[in-house]
């Protein structure tokens, strides 16, 4: 609970010096909080209400250090003291205070101070106030467990805790007592929080002790968390293939650490009632994901606790808590991984994002730190690590955009080549569509029938679905007496004939779903963008011997239904075709945008020349080819004769055939 | 030394830290001014010796030691007397520093007010001029001067 409440005034500090000025009322609130969060978390002796106030206000009896800015201006400060005397009331405080801030970087010195001081009382006191400062701030965690710590595998263990803090110049008489308070916990792993039964044999009081185990459960866990959020900052630095295996090198860094006296904290169920933490004891490396989105890494992660059992009061002389407690006949604490699994996951995302944003935030506000280097505490010396992983992320990324650029480059080739062959292709289509007026059979695949089982199954459907498709027929001669409205075709329609285009765009805009079809191919491509589908339309071999042959009577039918089909659809062309103008004005899709120019003239067949075009389908080409394709000017008899052409020429085109095979071989479709 | 890990700061530098403590005004006078008192090599950077140099003084020393180094701030073409133009033109900077946020009485809210109040306390020859006797008697005997002065009582 209460670190879940020290995180979010974090965050909230955070995103306030970024959005508000740090002089606002606010600021300052949710500062002086967190500050006394910190104070009541990490200090040694237990703040009462009212002492707490006090441990701030002991600061300002310390000396001031020799930091430069501050010092700078009170040195300005005093001289101008001649001229101007009150000069020094504004700024006064505010060197003092940052002057009086314990300096960090040199412990020799502090020790140094301390031996020559003349009087040995006022030693005590100083050093117990400084230590008591330095010790708040040593606990505070910075960052996250430096890659030293971490390879070593107590990155959050209670030893590790005490070999910092006790760094940080505890006075001197302390660290023979903390050193035997290390002795006894290495056999000991701490379960509780709040055991008071812990006995340890230190010169500690019991009290202190456990404030001391605190503040560890408290560090470990912001370090714990840290250290995600830094691999999800330091992930972003890699190119999104190489993502996945160094989020499992990192965290088989963190496992490394496990286990630890880490929980969860949104979702260990302690309470103030109910002190017993889960802990972590693993992270499941190889169910772990990269999830990629626009400037973070989130990841996820499956991690096994084990949850202490409420009844199970473990002996902490027991020296592993996994160990079955003697005197319980209950069950031994369950590894629970898999009824957390799915929560886990959720819960974690959550907690991740909430990090994500904390970190963003920090990495906003120092845009100067670089993504992979690995964040240190302030104590543990540079290592060699950040540099190494700094190369190692340059040269990924150097091989990422190589990589990026070859393909570019590929892919710049290919659409070269792709356009010289829509050039050329447009060349070969354009002429035929003078004699045949463009009737380009881009009919999606028809199933080819490649063996005898297949052919009967045709047979079959075709003999089923011809009944439906003449019923249909039927309907629609009678319907286009009445006034427009919407009609039902049959499905049928489009696997049977194999005159799929018009009819396809007519089923499609007629039924009342938003079965999107593929005009691309119906008006104007053709794959492989290679000028394959020369034919009117698809009418394999295997089609007329479905039939009967090309002098059946079944063959005699297919002709007759075709016209009166072509018939019944001319009638209505106005709606289908206004529909893909509309469509077809300022479309970027890139079956109105395959054709290049409208041609010329257009000869009907007949020979004469069509009349010229009313201006406006000169802009829509693609409209202008549905156009043509209807023969709105020919009669109705001359339309006989020219389907019966269509129908001859396709029958059996060795286009048709080549494309097959072409579809065969490149796609692998039957 | 972790804090300018040049090993020296630079004029700018100890410009822009005063900006930050005064950021209501204009402080580059001024800190060019104090830039050069300690500086005492004059090469234009002030590196950790004269730092020290100028903390020990400031916060160490004695109150005839600092009164000495104003004096030296506020002898600009170093007669070993202060002018009342010398004397101006540091005021002047220090007032245009700290700016708005002080609230002065009545006889000295502008540096040519200020002036001429000190020259009139302190002046006692008055010859136009401080000696370095009159200005070290006349600060003495203000207290507000030797309050500021020891800024850095009992804190080292």
């Amino acid at each position: 609970m209460a670190i879940i409440t020290l995180w979010y005034l974090e965050a909230y500090l955070e995103e306030m010096q970024f959005y508000t000025s740090i002089h606002s009322d606010s600021y300052q609130l949710c500062k002086r909080l967190y500050q006394q969060c910190q104070t009541i978390v990490f200090s040694e002796t237990s703040p009462d209400i009212g002492s707490h106030l006090d441990i701030p206000r002991a600061k300002f009896d310390i000396n001031v250090s020799a930091h430069i800015p501050p010092n700078i201006v009170g040195i300005g400060l005093v001289f101008a003291s001649f001229g101007a005397p009150h000069a020094h009331t504004h700024a006064k405080s505010m060197v003092l205070n940052q002057a009086r801030q314990p300096r960090f970087y040199d412990p020799v010195e502090d020790e140094e101070s301390v031996e020559d001081a003349e009087d040995g009382a006022k030693v005590e006191e100083k050093v117990r106030r400084r230590s008591l400062i330095s010790d708040i701030l040593a606990r505070v965690p910075t960052g996250s467990p430096s890659l030293e710590e971490m390879s070593k595998g107590s990155a959050f263990s209670f030893k590790n805790f005490l070999k910092k803090t006790n760094k940080r110049g505890k006075s001197l008489d302390k660290t023979p007592s903390s050193a035997s308070l290390v002795e006894e916990t290495r056999e000991k792993i701490v379960p509780e929080k709040s055991s008071k039964s812990l006995e340890i044999d230190t010169t500690f009081e019991n009290q202190e002790d456990v404030r001391l185990l605190n503040s560890h459960y408290f560090h470990s866990e912001m370090q714990f968390i840290m250290a995600l959020v830094d691999i999800s900052e330091r992930l972003v630095a890699f190119p999104k293939h190489a993502r996945q295996s160094s989020l499992i090198a990192e965290l088989t860094l963190v496992n490394h650490n496990l286990p630890a006296n880490i929980c969860i904290p949104f979702w260990c169920s302690a309470e103030s009632s109910n002190q017993h933490h889960h802990q972590i004891c693993r992270i499941a490396l190889s169910d772990c994901v990269v999830l990629n989105s626009a400037e973070r890494v989130p990841f996820l992660m499956l991690v096994e606790v084990i949850e202490t059992d409420p009844h199970n009061k473990l002996d902490p002389s027991s020296p592993s808590i996994l160990q079955k407690h003697e005197d319980s006949n209950q069950e031994e604490p369950r590894v629970s991984t898999d009824s957390q699994r799915r929560n886990s996951t959720d819960y974690y995302m959550k907690v991740i994002s909430r990090r994500q944003s904390v970190s963003e935030i920090r990495q906003r506000l120092s845009p100067a730190t670089p993504t992979s280097s690995s964040v240190l505490d302030g104590l543990a010396p540079v290592s060699k690590h950040p540099i190494k992983q700094d190369e190692y992320a340059d040269r990924m990324r150097t091989a990422a955009v190589m990589l990026a650029q070859l393909y570019q480059q590929q892919q710049k080739q290919l659409e070269s080549l792709h356009q010289s062959i829509r050039k050329s292709r447009s060349g070969i289509l354009t002429p035929p569509r003078t004699s045949e007026s463009g009737r380009y059979a881009s009919a999606p695949a028809s199933p080819q029938l490649s063996d005898k089982k297949q052919y009967a199954k045709l047979k079959n459907d075709f003999e089923e679905i011809r009944g439906r498709v003449l019923k249909e027929m039927a309907i629609l001669e009678a319907e286009r007496l009445e006034v427009l409205s919407k009609e039902q075709e049959s499905v049928g329609i489009e696997d049977i004939l194999p005159e799929r285009n018009e009819n396809d765009i007519r089923n499609s805009l007629e039924r009342d779903d938003d079965d999107p079809s593929d005009f691309g191919f119906m008006l104007m491509n053709s794959p492989g963008s290679v000028g394959f589908e020369l034919a009117p339309f698809k009418l394999p071999q295997e089609y007329i011997d479905v039939l009967g042959g090309m002098h059946s009577e079944k063959f005699a039918e297919f002709r007759t239904l075709m016209k009166t089909g072509f018939l019944a659809l001319r009638k209505r062309y106005e709606s289908i075709v206004s529909l893909v103008k509309i469509m077809e004005k300022d479309s970027k899709l890139p079956c109105f945008t395959g054709l290049t120019k409208p041609t010329a003239v257009q000869l009907t067949p007949t020979g004469l020349p069509m009349p010229p075009e009313p201006e406006t389908n000169q802009k829509y080409p693609v409209t202008q080819a549905l156009i043509d394709r209807f023969q709105l000017s020919l009669t109705d008899e001359a339309i006989g004769e020219w389907m019966d052409k269509i129908i001859d020429s396709s029958c059996n085109n060795m286009f048709t055939k080549l494309y097959d095979s072409f579809q065969y071989y490149a796609n692998g479709i039957l | 030394m972790r804090d300018c890990p040049k090993g020296y700061i630079s004029k700018q530098e100890f410009s822009a830290i005063y900006k930050n403590y005064f950021p209501f005004g204009d402080s580059t006078k001024y800190a060019s001014m104090i830039f050069q008192l300690i500086d005492i090599d004059q090469n234009n950077e002030i590196d950790f010796e004269e730092f020290i140099q100028a903390l020990n003084v400031s916060a160490k020393g004695t109150v005839e030691e600092r009164l000495e180094v104003s004096f030296k701030l506020f002898d600009l073409d170093e007669d070993d007397r202060i002018s009342p133009a010398e004397m101006l033109a540091v005021v002047d900077s220090i007032y245009r520093m700290v700016g708005p946020t002080q609230v002065l009485s009545e006889d000295e809210d502008t540096p040519n007010k200020r002036v001429e109040k000190v020259f009139r306390l302190m002046d006692k020859d008055h010859d136009g001029f401080l000696s370095k006797q009159e200005f070290l008697d006349g600060a003495r005997n203000d207290p507000m001067i030797m309050n500021s002065l020891n800024l850095y009582a009992g804190m080292v």
